[in-house]
């Protein structure tokens, strides 16, 4: 039995850890947020926010240009195919056309370069938020006052969903799916061969383990968000029974048609999902081939990749499916790593 | 009702559906009604159910939305009041070349006993949109729309409106949805007893601007708000109506949510001549200020425990008689998307 010595003893080893980590933790805090950046949090997020709003305005810009020339070229079709060809309309059109057509693409280029200073700036905003929830969490685990447990789990989790709203996306698989499947260890006499080939699929599952942990991030924030927002939606239309005559107070609200917002809607994580949409469907695609065992889900997903149509819930499920897939997958090439008997 | 149901059941049987899904929801709660008449209060419990089943659709052009919701209410047992409400809904929308068509039918059945006093309300609705997409982030939402009410409070009201709304829709603004727009409203009241008119008949207009924003991200906050001017045969220009609706709700962790409702309506009459208070204009329908709250707890995926409590002042004739309380109560949801 421990003596009441022992029990101070323990309890102030206790303490002073508790002290150590909390130090340790403020260190860490007062490092990510403030002397060694010359920058602050928030002229980094504002500066993000302005190069976002500068690249929706040149995305929007070139897609008004795209259709004016669109409709440029269809009318030239027109003359052409009539046979009706006046010459003044006709070169007018063609030199507005190839003005046009100059014009888009300087603004593609101009996009090309916002898109990668914006994503220089995710990147460093990134890793911000990323060494402030480490710190904090350590705080959070060494915190013995509930109510100041609380504070910090909520700081945690907003710093949470600003780093999904600034992470790179999820690019696809370095290491060739289709390749790796056909790997036959036990096939392969040369042992320093076979060795290589082992540390391929090795690295390959750590990628894959590097990817599900990402995307399951992504997908437990995203699942609280339409969780929120299908609540308050759910909570207005039980208190609400349109008895305001000729007040229909609700804006027509088609997306609920389609159960739940459109990612587009979703306008603070637009620019990061557009992206990542494309990024997934080409990580699916390469998780789509017909090996030896065939990875494709019956989940019957939807793979319309364009956030015009692509409900928060598409996404969702999306995310689902892609983990899933890499699920399979590792499970495969953990198989192949494991000696038959 | 019968016509709403009927009309959805066309537009199901001429749709080619590639998607479809039937959805429910049931809730039973129950808890205290204190009600707040002439400065004396009484408690008692209350209790409620409501139910929804719907059946939502998707096909290539387009897609659609019906839903039934009963919610029948026992509100304090001593001063016996209790209500019903039925609410049919149908929204379809059809995607076209330049633009979307959208299509909204909406019935509603509200009838209030009060210490054996009735008061019985039917409302429908059937509205068009035509939605303009302008570039990613800006679209114009034009409606046109007729309505429609009858209503029995010791005196029978019934009327119409026709009404036109074009609203700009904004997202480029990162994490707020804002939309802005006018509003123009051609109504006709008539009640069978005397009114200040000499036919009984009361018709008018009301013009004005709509502004709604909404955020979604760690919290999810909606506002809509209208001002309109009111012009009638016993009203001056300067009359105004003016509706407030705030929502919003926040997880507090991963399984509890947070939300509150607020809905603020003020009216304000500038009358030609003094009237008594018994030809004054009350429009029918809902002048229900009220607050809301609710705490909604997530026992599994599809059940959910919540505590709701709120504030309701409903006036529902000219001579302010009204229903007035405060509620708390508990519950549980299942629902099935």
């Amino acid at each position: 039995m421990a003596t009441p010595t022992c029990l101070k003893q323990n309890g102030l080893d206790v303490k002073m850890k508790t002290k150590i980590k909390i130090g340790l933790a403020l260190i860490l805090l007062s490092v990510s947020f403030g002397t060694v950046s010359a920058q602050s949090v928030k002229s980094l997020e504002l500066k993000y926010r302005l190069l976002q709003l500068e690249s929706e305005n040149q995305k929007n810009a070139l897609d008004s240009l795209i259709k004016i020339y669109e409709i440029r070229i269809n009318r030239l079709n027109e003359l052409k195919s009539s046979g009706q060809k006046e010459k003044s309309e006709y070169d007018k059109l063609l030199q507005d056309a190839v003005a046009l057509s100059k014009k888009i693409e300087t603004l593609e280029k101009n996009v090309t370069k916002s898109e990668s200073i914006l994503e220089t700036q995710k990147h460093v905003l990134d890793k911000k938020y990323s060494f402030a929830i480490d710190s904090l969490k350590l705080l959070e685990t060494a915190e013995t006052d509930l109510k100041k447990k609380d504070v910090l789990s909520l700081e945690i989790l907003t710093l949470f969903e600003k780093r999904i709203l600034v992470r790179p996306q999820v690019y696809s698989l370095s290491y060739h799916p289709e390749k790796l499947i056909k790997i036959n260890l036990a096939a392969i006499t040369d042992s320093s061969e076979r060795k290589i080939y082992a540390d391929y699929i090795k690295s390959a599952i750590s990628e894959v383990d590097k990817k599900l942990a990402s995307i399951g991030d992504v997908s437990l924030k995203l699942n609280e968000i339409i969780r929120l927002q299908q609540k308050v939606e759910d909570f207005i239309e039980e208190s609400d029974y349109d008895l305001n005559y000729g007040l229909y107070v609700n804006s027509p609200n088609y997306a609920n048609l389609e159960s739940g917002v459109k990612v587009n809607d979703f306008t603070s994580n637009r620019a990061v999902i557009e992206p990542q949409l494309h990024s997934y469907s080409v990580l699916l695609n390469q998780l789509s081939f017909q090996g030896q065992v065939n990875l494709s889900s019956e989940a019957g997903i939807k793979i319309d990749f364009q956030p015009d149509n692509f409900s928060l819930n598409d996404y969702y499920n999306l995310l689902d499916e892609v983990q899933l897939r890499l699920k399979a997958y590792k499970l495969l090439l953990a198989k192949k790593l494991t000696p038959k008997k | 009702m019968k016509k709403l149901l009927l009309s959805s059941a066309i537009f199901l049987l001429l749709s080619p559906i590639t998607y479809s899904q039937i959805f429910w929801k049931i809730a039973a709660d129950a808890g205290i009604y204190e009600s707040i008449d002439n400065e004396d209060s009484e408690s008692s419990p209350e209790a409620s159910f409501d139910g929804t089943v719907g059946f939502r659709f998707k096909d290539s052009s387009g897609s659609g939305l019906m839903k039934l919701r009963v919610n029948p209410e026992i509100l304090g047992l001593t001063e016996r009041i209790s209500s019903l409400r039925i609410k049919g809904d149908g929204n379809f929308l059809h995607k076209m070349n330049n633009f979307d068509l959208g299509l909204t039918i909406s019935g509603n059945k509200y009838s209030v006993s009060k210490s054996g006093a009735e008061f019985n309300y039917n409302y429908y609705l059937i509205s068009v949109d035509f939605i303009k997409s302008l570039s990613r982030t800006q679209t114009i939402i034009s409606r046109i729309g007729y309505s429609g009410i009858d209503a029995k409070n010791g005196r029978a009201q019934s009327g119409d409106n026709q009404f036109i709304s074009v609203r700009a829709s904004d997202i480029s603004i990162p994490g707020i949805n804002f939309s802005y727009g006018i509003y123009l409203e051609k109504f006709h009241l008539e009640e069978n007893i005397q009114f200040l008119v000499s036919d009984k008949l009361l018709n008018g207009t009301k013009a004005g601007l709509e502004l709604s924003a909404s955020y979604l991200g760690s919290v999810y906050a909606k506002a809509d708000y209208r001002f309109l001017l009111l012009n009638t045969k016993i009203t001056q220009f300067k009359s105004t109506e003016n509706y407030l609706r705030l929502a919003a709700g926040k997880n507090l962790t991963t399984n509890l949510t947070a939300m509150v409702l607020v809905d603020a309506y003020f009216q304000n009459l500038k009358y030609k001549q003094n009237i008594s208070n018994e030809n004054k204009i009350i429009l029918p329908g809902s002048f229900e200020n009220r607050i809301f709250g609710k705490l909604n707890f997530a026992l599994k995926k599809d059940l959910d425990f919540y505590i709701k409590t709120g504030y309701s002042k409903l006036i529902y004739n000219s001579t302010s008689s009204k229903i007035e309380g405060w509620n708390i109560s508990v519950g549980v949801e299942i629902t099935k998307n």
